[in-house]
């Protein structure tokens, strides 16, 4: 016996409702958890965020926010968790991996780690993640108007990274 | 630099890295048609496979067409049909009790890798990279691994080889899924490279073979393995006795 079976025809079909729900997001989530821990886990951190999402799932109150914001908070909550394990089993490893698609890339990712986590988060989740300002509010808790200057904080910041390079 | 300028580069690398990212591929439509007759139905499917690696310890995934579905120890209970990190999958058949349970996940220091046999078909070339259990332990070898290629200054590329155990990808009595190594034992998993049309791919010094975070095996890179465009990597497994395919 199956485990669909073992839960029944009304737990499956919860089951399916929530698989239904949650598809249009695992792509943006899967983008997310890249960015946040090494390439090797971003698998397990979306499958970690999809089961406490699933078991939360009773919980999320659309009248409260959108889903994908939710969802992405609940990503970010898992790869903190695994971040923090993996500083003490290994700490060479915590930073994620990056494919370079470019040389000038390797600056740029580069200068991009040297940002404040605010900052960095509201650039991975518009740049990477490619969320619109609003999505990152919601993500941010924060009002639209926050998350446009965090970005622009963000970009000077780059370019004056950047441009220290290339001196 | 001024904003708009670093706006436009990093506008331009996020979707190059976004292009880069697993995701669904063409050859999935005939998933995308499975899951609008039963949506969630392969999932479910899926789960139950997680579940059933959880409870049997088995730390790694059985073979999933798309994208592995890591068991984890943070899991006890079913997990819901959804939970499978990104893309359409479609069949799940946990594979049959073999008595491999107990047997661990083999692990980087057990195996060694190098390039094996390779055959050409209409337009592909199908190339087994061989992992051979030199420990004196048995080991469970399963999953699909992730490939990096190293350059001479020791900067890691990943291969864009796309994750498949689609049978209709598979090359016949390769993929067999995961199975127990014993020790001096060889299994592996085929990859498969476009050669009409396709660029070569670049020569790296070294072919870093990540079986799961933390686990890397390397070899010295092969100009097999360079023939063209990456297509293919198919699940890790077990050769059954007897020559090994395509020799």
């Amino acid at each position: 016996m199956n485990v669909v079976e073992e839960r029944g025809a009304a737990g499956a079909a919860s089951g399916e409702d929530f698989a239904v729900w949650a598809w249009p997001y695992l792509a943006p989530m899967r983008r997310y958890a890249c960015r946040l821990v090494p390439d090797g886990d971003a698998d397990d951190v979306v499958q970690e965020a999809l089961v406490r999402a699933w078991r939360r799932w009773s919980t999320y109150d659309p009248d409260r926010g959108a889903p994908l914001p939710w969802m992405l908070g609940i990503v970010a909550d898992q790869a903190r968790r695994r971040r923090t394990r993996a500083r003490l089993t290994a700490p060479w490893r915590s930073e994620p991996d990056v494919t370079y698609l470019e040389p000038a890339d390797v600056d740029l990712e580069r200068a991009i780690r040297g940002l404040s986590g605010r900052q960095r988060t509201a650039i991975t989740l518009y740049y990477f993640v490619d969320l619109d300002v609003a999505g990152v509010a919601d993500v941010m808790r924060c009002t639209p108007g926050t998350v446009q200057a965090t970005l622009h904080q963000a970009r000077a910041r780059l370019a004056r990274m950047l441009g220290d390079d290339d001196e | 630099m001024n904003d708009g300028q670093i706006d436009q580069r990093l506008r331009d690398y996020g979707r190059r890295w976004r292009e880069e990212q697993p995701r669904p591929v063409a050859r999935v439509t005939d998933l995308g048609r499975q899951r609008e007759r039963r949506p969630g139905a392969s999932l479910l499917a899926v789960a139950s496979a997680v579940l059933v690696a959880v409870i049997v310890g088995a730390v790694w995934w059985t073979r999933v067409p798309q994208r592995p579905v890591p068991a984890t120890s943070s899991t006890p209970t079913a997990p819901p049909s959804s939970v499978v990190p990104s893309t359409p999958i479609t069949t799940t058949p946990s594979t049959p009790s073999t008595g491999s349970e107990a047997v661990p996940a083999c692990t980087a220091s057990q195996l060694a890798a190098s390039i094996g046999p390779d055959a050409a078909a209409a337009g592909t070339q199908h190339v087994l990279v061989l992992l051979q259990n030199t420990s004196g332990n048995a080991c469970n070898l399963g999953g699909i691994p992730t490939l990096y290629g190293i350059d001479a200054d020791g900067s890691a590329t990943r291969l864009t080889f796309i994750r498949t155990s689609d049978p209709a990808q598979d090359v016949a009595t390769v993929t067999t899924g995961s199975g127990t190594l014993a020790p001096t034992e060889r299994g592996g998993f085929a990859l498969t490279e476009g050669l009409n049309g396709c660029p070569a791919t670049p020569e790296y010094t070294t072919l870093r073979i990540r079986l799961r975070a933390g686990q890397d095996v390397e070899l010295p890179w092969s100009s097999t393995l360079s023939l063209g465009c990456p297509e293919d990597v198919g699940p890790a497994g077990v050769f059954p006795p007897g020559p090994l395919p395509f020799s």
